[in-house]
């Protein structure tokens, strides 16, 4: 009589290679642009001054600059959950929203996103003060709706060189 | 002998940079090092770089990095010169050290090129010394000496103190001198742009002050501090001039004054080894007694006081008295 009871030898699970599979996204549908634009003044005959956003090319402590992302969705399908985080860079102080953009979440740690408002800093003395844009170190905003297919959008911020 | 000119600290009025927070460990550390700095660098590099975080339909969350931006700090080009005095007392014979303070206001490492003038009144600068130990005062043995036309290398928001050495002899009676401080890169109208001649090879622009600086110090012979000169002959009993026993000393006091004076006293101590020759006080020639009584003089085995009262303005008074060496 065949003995009924068999061994099963254990099957090796290919791990690594099922995390490989991830598709790389930087290669997807979805394109994000970073630009610095500052503000051009040009007086025009009629003694006006029109001011234009170029992009900034030289920069003196004072100047302000405006931070710009550009998103696109080259893809077909629609892309949802979309986060734009932006760290303020060295000597740079946030102000504010730029006019033609929603207003992002704002940060002083990087861990904690609210309105400024919502956000408090460690003073000296062990106790703790209301944020100004000084301390703002993260810029982030979360899109409530998805991207759709062939759709393009635009955020940006004010900001200021220290 | 060095007239000491220039005594304010500027340890009070030291810049720091305003209260910022700082998040990241690694800005914290280099703001650390340069704690002057309330400005940008000239020459920093601000990169900027954003991550997109996004889910596809039935995808796991995926993140994407943008492009990196990144700009050059230029150049701002500012200078400040503050004169430690206003107005500045010079005496014949002596030098007079006139401190002006210059302060690079710009962002970027800067030369200044600092020249001194006096205007039509024609003061002799003597020589030009950095304040090396930053005490605010000059001190000969350890300020260093500033060449002319030597420029001054300040970091950002750096200062530095220089002396100008004038012979108070030359001074007139109406004179002045003014230090003027220029940056080397570029200077001329605010917003005038120099491109590449910034630090780490970014654009200079002037700032708003010009880039340039000066600052005046009045000057003048001084006024109103009398001076008491003391001169002696002596008369040895050979008839000589050998201060040996027995030589009678004349001491002779001329005091000056170049503005009115109340209440002048003048005392002078009979030397130790001599004793005063009894009757040999005078005050602008005419004798007085050695008693204390009606007339300006006292003298006694110590010592001789003559009380001049009050003193018109230009006025001298000459003094004389006389000891035997014992």
């Amino acid at each position: 009589m065949p003995n009924p009871i068999r061994t099963i030898a254990p099957i090796a699970i290919p791990l690594a290679a099922m995390l490989c599979a991830a598709p790389a996204f930087a290669a997807g549908p979805l394109q994000v642009e970073a630009k610095v634009l500052t503000e051009q003044k040009t007086r025009a005959a009629d003694g006006t001054v029109r001011v234009a956003l170029v992009p900034a090319r030289r920069i003196v402590p004072g100047d302000r600059v405006t931070f710009v992302l550009a998103y696109r969705n080259t893809g077909a399908q629609p892309i949802g959950n979309v986060v734009l985080d932006n760290p303020v860079p060295k000597g740079i102080a946030y102000r504010a929203p730029a006019a033609t953009s929603a207003a992002p979440d704002l940060s002083v740690d990087g861990k904690t996103f609210g309105p400024l408002a919502s956000l408090r800093v460690a003073a000296a003395n062990g106790t703790t003060r209301a944020a100004t844009p000084d301390d703002v170190t993260h810029v982030r905003w979360r899109l409530e709706r998805p991207i759709t297919a062939g759709a393009q959008g635009q955020l940006a911020f004010d900001a200021v060189l220290r | 002998m060095n007239v000491q000119l220039g005594k304010g600290s500027d340890r009070n009025n030291r810049r720091y940079a305003p209260g910022c927070f700082v998040a990241s460990a690694a800005a914290a550390a280099v703001l650390a090092a340069t704690p002057a700095l309330a400005a940008t660098q000239a020459g920093s590099a601000i990169a900027n770089t954003a991550t997109l975080t996004a889910t596809t339909d039935g995808g796991a969350p995926q993140s994407l990095r943008s492009n990196t931006v990144t700009l050059t700090t230029a150049e701002i080009l500012d200078v400040a010169i503050a004169a430690d005095r206003a107005t500045a007392e010079t005496r014949g014979g002596e030098t007079a050290a006139v401190g002006f303070v210059v302060t690079n206001t710009g962002n970027g490492q800067e030369d200044y090129t600092v020249v001194f003038g006096s205007g039509s009144s024609g003061v002799a600068v003597d020589r030009l010394v950095i304040d090396s130990d930053g005490d605010g005062v000059y001190t000969a043995a350890t300020d260093r000496p500033l060449a002319p036309g030597t420029a001054v290398s300040l970091a950002p928001g750096q200062k530095t103190r220089i002396f100008v050495l004038l012979d108070g002899a030359q001074v007139g009676a109406a004179a002045t001198i003014t230090a003027t401080a220029t940056a080397r890169t570029g200077s001329g109208a605010p917003g005038t742009v120099y491109p590449a001649a910034g630090d780490a090879g970014g654009d200079a622009v002037v700032g708003a002050t010009s880039a340039t600086a000066s600052a005046t110090t009045q000057l003048g012979p001084t006024a109103g501090v009398p001076m008491l000169a003391k001169s002696q002959s002596v008369l040895s009993p050979d008839g000589g001039a050998r201060a040996v026993p027995g030589a009678i000393v004349t001491y002779r006091l001329l005091a000056s004054f170049p503005t009115a004076t109340r209440g002048v006293v003048i005392d002078d101590a009979i030397p130790a080894g001599t004793t005063y020759v009894a009757g040999s006080l005078k005050l602008d020639t005419v004798s007085l007694s050695d008693a204390s009584d009606g007339d300006a003089g006292s003298a006694s085995a110590s010592a001789i006081r003559v009380a001049l009262g009050d003193v018109p303005a230009a006025a001298s008074r000459d003094i004389q008295f006389s000891v035997k060496i014992q």
